[in-house]
């Protein structure tokens, strides 16, 4: 089913906003890149899921805790699109 | 009531993360614990609030999960964006509203997670994504015990059984 956003929220919008968090990642060296999709939350509803590809394979546990915490910082005070009617979910992949 | 319940469940989410041997049930099961840590974390200091302690089971089998979800989406557009990660002599209250969002960002997060690890079985569950799970828990629980009493919190609470007319 095509997830349909509000009519005042833009891709670009949306696109602008995830640009703040690679902006503020670009450095770290814990992360290879940030990906994101639209896609439907448990309720159907359209959310924003922002996948942290991590640089290294076998990235300590505790470094990855680390920046979890640090990006969910950032989410709220940097991206928020919640502004936009999106809740934003977080999820952390190795590299392959 | 089993008051303890929230600390016995994200201890358990600790324990199958930490002993996850590679079994992905291991992994799904303690994402699942960890949100449901939360959920009751947040039920057992709403029902407090009512006055007859013989009362206080039934009221928590009232509470609903999209219901609190929705109410946990409102209060963080609500309190809108939060500048400051620390809090700060200077600016309490703005330090209490940014330890709020937490807890309601890490309820829709875990909320999500706990759908994905008990029922999205198309493609493995990340054990580093579990582990970030359980430290939000872990995490939120903290900050709750830190925030719970402020008014605003209090409202938090209050919007989770119940929404206003408009």
């Amino acid at each position: 089913m095509p997830i349909v956003l509000n009519e005042w929220v833009t891709s670009e919008e949306i696109a602008n906003r995830i640009d703040r968090l690679r902006m503020q990642y670009a450095n770290n060296p814990l992360v290879k890149r940030i990906d994101y999709r639209i896609d439907a939350d448990w309720t159907g509803d359209p959310a924003v899921f922002i996948e942290v590809i991590l640089a290294g394979k076998e990235t300590p546990v505790e470094e990855v805790l680390q920046l979890a915490q640090n990006i969910r910082g950032d989410l709220l005070r940097l991206v928020r699109t919640d502004e936009i009617g999106l809740h934003s979910f977080l999820n952390f992949k190795p590299a392959s | 009531m089993i008051t303890e319940l929230p600390e016995q469940l994200l201890a358990q989410a600790e324990f199958l993360i930490r002993n996850s041997d590679s079994n992905e049930a291991n992994v799904r099961r303690a994402v699942s614990t960890a949100y449901y840590a939360l959920f009751h974390l947040l039920i057992r200091d709403s029902v407090a609030n009512w006055k007859h302690d013989e009362d206080r089971a039934r009221l928590a089998r009232t509470f609903d999960h999209r219901r609190m979800r929705d109410a946990s989406a409102a209060i963080l557009k609500e309190i809108g964006r939060v500048e400051t990660q620390t809090a700060s002599v200077d600016d309490p209250e703005s330090a209490s509203r940014f330890r709020l969002s937490t807890v309601a960002e890490a309820f829709l997060d875990l909320q999500q997670a706990r759908h994905k690890a008990d029922y999205d079985v198309a493609e493995t569950f990340q054990a580093i994504d579990a582990a970030t799970n359980v430290s939000q828990a872990r995490l939120t629980l903290i900050t709750w015990n830190e925030v719970g009493d402020e008014p605003l919190a209090q409202r938090y609470l209050y919007s989770l059984l119940f929404k206003d007319k408009s």
